[in-house]
């Protein structure tokens, strides 16, 4: 503390590792916070899918050498709160709407529809016949057949400290019939 | 000019930059990646990472799930891309494919992963996955390497400090 | 160029005398503790951590005002340093 620039440079390290100890506090903090709004608890409804098949040859949507490749798109809807995820360390809310499924020895998750949330007013989400973001295909071969679990899942986006995931609870179960067959209920 | 002051002066410096590397090396085994800690380049994850927020991987987990945000290298581009794992399709043995999309971006990645390729390689592509964050912290470093007045005051900066201290 | 820089790293020592300088350094423990810990009980009571950070840049603020400047109060106190003795020799000449 003899000199200008040494009491500088011990303001700036006290200043910095105090600034650490409160980062760590904020993000104690607000897990505790999330625990205690249920955020693991938060219900919702998935409704009413119904998958369209279509193919396409682009590479861009899944296709190998030209050869069309089986997509799925589907509209749904949705309802859930995710007002509990909001902490005062939260910086965004990305929820997911995602699928999984089992293939040839293979498991499977996709994403066909997400939304970046950054504050409480958006976080009641009600969405109806809303249309899937993605064109989803299959790696190995096609989606028709497979039976897939949609779920709502979620990842806060903290401003200081660990990513956290999380899904709500409730899921739905959707069987995605192959063209063919669509074609002969018609 | 004192010899022995000169070469003890020279040592220390020595032993700063060696033990700043030993840290990062340390830390590159424990989290099992080449750039445990990465600096935010690129605005195609905002609003969730800007420019310059300091990111903390973790690359021993044997599956990414979907939803983890993932740091990757494409082969023979070496500019690293942080981006969400959109899709995922593991089999038994191990073997990974992962497709990615910046939440900020409106398509997904297959245009960047360069020809003919539509997927990544979970054990061949990936670098590490997104656990901790601190916001703005390495501006600085993107700050200096772009900007070139920010470049010469460093310089000089650190130029005058190591003429004007005598410890 | 070596005496000139020399000069000028005098001029920018801003010494303290010794008190002081166990004193600042108390004092700036003990106001950044008190600082960071107001700054979380309010950050975390209003919700808001831009609130949190306001409150913590004040106090880094307020310490820097009171321990970095030189103030007179600060270098009173000088080492009294052990005078060397003047001693009369008599310079009368022998002859």
């Amino acid at each position: 503390m003899f000199s200008l620039s040494q009491r500088f440079q011990t303001l700036g390290n006290q200043a910095i590792t105090y600034g650490l100890f409160i980062s760590v506090f904020i993000a104690i903090t607000s897990w505790f916070q999330l625990q205690s709004q249920d955020a693991d608890l938060v219900p919702s409804t998935i409704e009413s899918i119904k998958p369209s098949l279509s193919f396409r040859t682009s590479r861009y949507y899944g296709s190998v050498n030209g050869k069309p490749k089986e997509n799925a798109k589907i509209t749904f809807d949705l309802e859930t709160d995710l007002t509990p995820l909001f902490t005062w360390n939260t910086k965004q809310v990305f929820a997911y709407l995602t699928a999984e499924y089992d293939g040839k020895n293979t498991h499977n998750e996709v994403v066909f529809w997400d939304k970046i949330i950054t504050s409480k007013d958006e976080a009641h989400l009600k969405v109806n016949g809303a249309k899937s973001k993605y064109n989803i295909w299959d790696a190995q071969d096609k989606l028709s057949g497979k039976e897939l679990e949609f779920k709502l899942k979620w990842n806060i986006q903290p401003y200081v400290g660990p990513l956290i995931y999380g899904e709500t609870i409730g899921s739905k179960d959707v069987l995605v019939q192959s063209a063919a067959a669509d074609d002969d209920n018609k | 000019m004192n010899l022995r002051l000169e070469l003890t002066r020279f040592l220390k410096l020595c032993f700063v930059l060696s033990s700043a590397f030993m840290f990062w090396k340390g830390l590159s085994i424990a989290t099992n990646s080449h750039s445990p800690i990465v600096v935010v380049l690129s605005g195609s994850m905002e609003p969730a990472f800007q420019r310059g927020d300091v990111l903390f991987l973790w690359n021993r987990n044997e599956r990414s799930k979907v939803g983890d945000v993932v740091i990757y290298e494409v082969q023979d581009k070496s500019i690293p891309i942080v981006h969400r794992v959109l899709r995922e399709h593991h089999n038994d043995k191990n073997k990974q494919l992962l497709l990615t999309k910046g939440d900020n971006n409106a398509g997904d990645d297959i245009p960047l992963y360069g020809r003919k390729k539509i997927y990544l390689q979970k054990e061949r592509d990936i670098v590490g996955t997104v656990k901790g964050y601190v916001p703005q912290l390495g501006y600085v470093t993107i700050w200096i390497s772009e900007n070139k007045y920010a470049k010469l005051a460093l310089m000089g900066f650190l130029g005058i400090s190591a003429l004007l201290s005598n410890e | 160029m070596s005496e000139l820089l020399q000069d000028f790293q005098k001029k920018l020592i801003f010494p303290l005398d010794f008190p002081s300088q166990r004193y600042t350094e108390r004092l700036q423990q003990i106001t950044l503790l008190v600082g960071a810990i107001v700054a979380s009980i309010v950050g975390l009571s209003t919700q808001s951590l831009k609130n949190l950070i306001i409150v913590y840049g004040i106090s880094i603020a307020i310490t820097a005002l009171v321990v970095l400047p030189a103030y007179p109060a600060y270098t009173r106190r000088k080492l009294q340093w052990v005078q060397p003795k003047v001693v009369n020799i008599s310079t009368e000449s022998i002859e």
